[in-house]
């Protein structure tokens, strides 16, 4: 997980509830006060110091090790860099992305990266509760 | 030829100084309003106030008329992004940027951006020049 965002903790946490073990890179340690304590203490969520633009700090979080790589920070081009050090650096088999604007997502997405687009997303989900 | 800069910093403004100056046209884009402002009183209106990772920011540049993009702002995954956009979406010819970490280069290789100029292996490299004299070898 790359981003201790809201967004990043409650994803790192959820996917933990299923037995996953996750490591959480954050540039800020305090954003770390996010994740429970206790998953912390028992290592099932690991946090780490570091920037998910540089591949060496991501290998410091394991990413080669990784099924799976997500960015959400609050910046989509940290994201959008994230994800491609892990796609085409590290190897990681499948990352995801988080960014603002859907428009930009269809660039990324034809270069590979499964992306997230906060907008859209919000448009589907305001539409869906419109029409229930 | 038409150029767009990315960043009004030190670089990018002597960047564009030396193109405009080349006889080329050129647009500064840049989210800060008051180095566009010394930028413009130097250069004439060449300055556009935006984030240059967003495609609509890109557009009113006139990215899709540009022949080369240069990105020069402090931050790589804003290079990057803003560089990818320009090739991938504007189909600019050709894509330039400064790279500071210079762990990135590959990257910038690797997605496909034509030169991508690793700043701090640069300086180092001068430095270590200068001092050379100072490191030779004592027989």
């Amino acid at each position: 997980m790359v981003g201790c965002s809201v967004i990043g903790a409650t994803v790192a946490v959820r996917l933990s509830d299923s037995g996953n073990i996750i490591k959480v890179l954050d540039r800020d340690p305090n954003a770390f006060r996010l994740l429970p304590q206790r998953r912390i203490e028992t290592t099932r969520i690991v946090p780490v110091v570091g920037d998910g633009r540089s591949e060496s700090d991501l290998r410091r979080a394991s990413a080669h090790e990784s099924d799976i790589l997500i960015a959400t920070t609050d910046s989509a081009t940290v994201n959008l860099m994230a994800a491609q050090i892990g796609l085409h650096l590290i190897r990681v088999p499948r990352v995801i992305c988080l960014i603002d604007e859907e428009d930009v997502g269809e660039i990324f997405a034809e270069l590979g990266i499964q992306i997230l687009a906060r907008d859209s997303l919000t448009v589907d989900f305001l539409l869906g509760e419109a029409m229930k | 030829m038409y150029v767009v800069i990315l960043g009004a910093g030190r670089i990018g403004t002597r960047m564009a100084a030396w193109i405009s100056g080349a006889g080329s046209e050129v647009t500064v884009i840049d989210r800060d309003k008051q180095r566009l402002k010394s930028l413009d009183i130097v250069l004439g209106q060449v300055g556009l106030l935006g984030d240059g990772s967003k495609i609509a920011v890109l557009d009113e540049a006139g990215a899709s008329r540009a022949d080369l993009f240069i990105a020069t702002t402090g931050s790589d995954d804003v290079n990057l992004v803003a560089c990818q956009i320009a090739k991938h979406h504007f189909s600019v010819g050709k894509t330039v940027s400064i790279v500071y970490n210079s762990e990135n280069e590959s990257l910038f290789n690797i997605l496909g951006i034509d030169s991508g100029v690793s700043i701090t292996d640069m300086v180092v490299e001068r430095i270590e020049l200068e001092l050379a004299d100072m490191f030779v070898e004592e027989v």
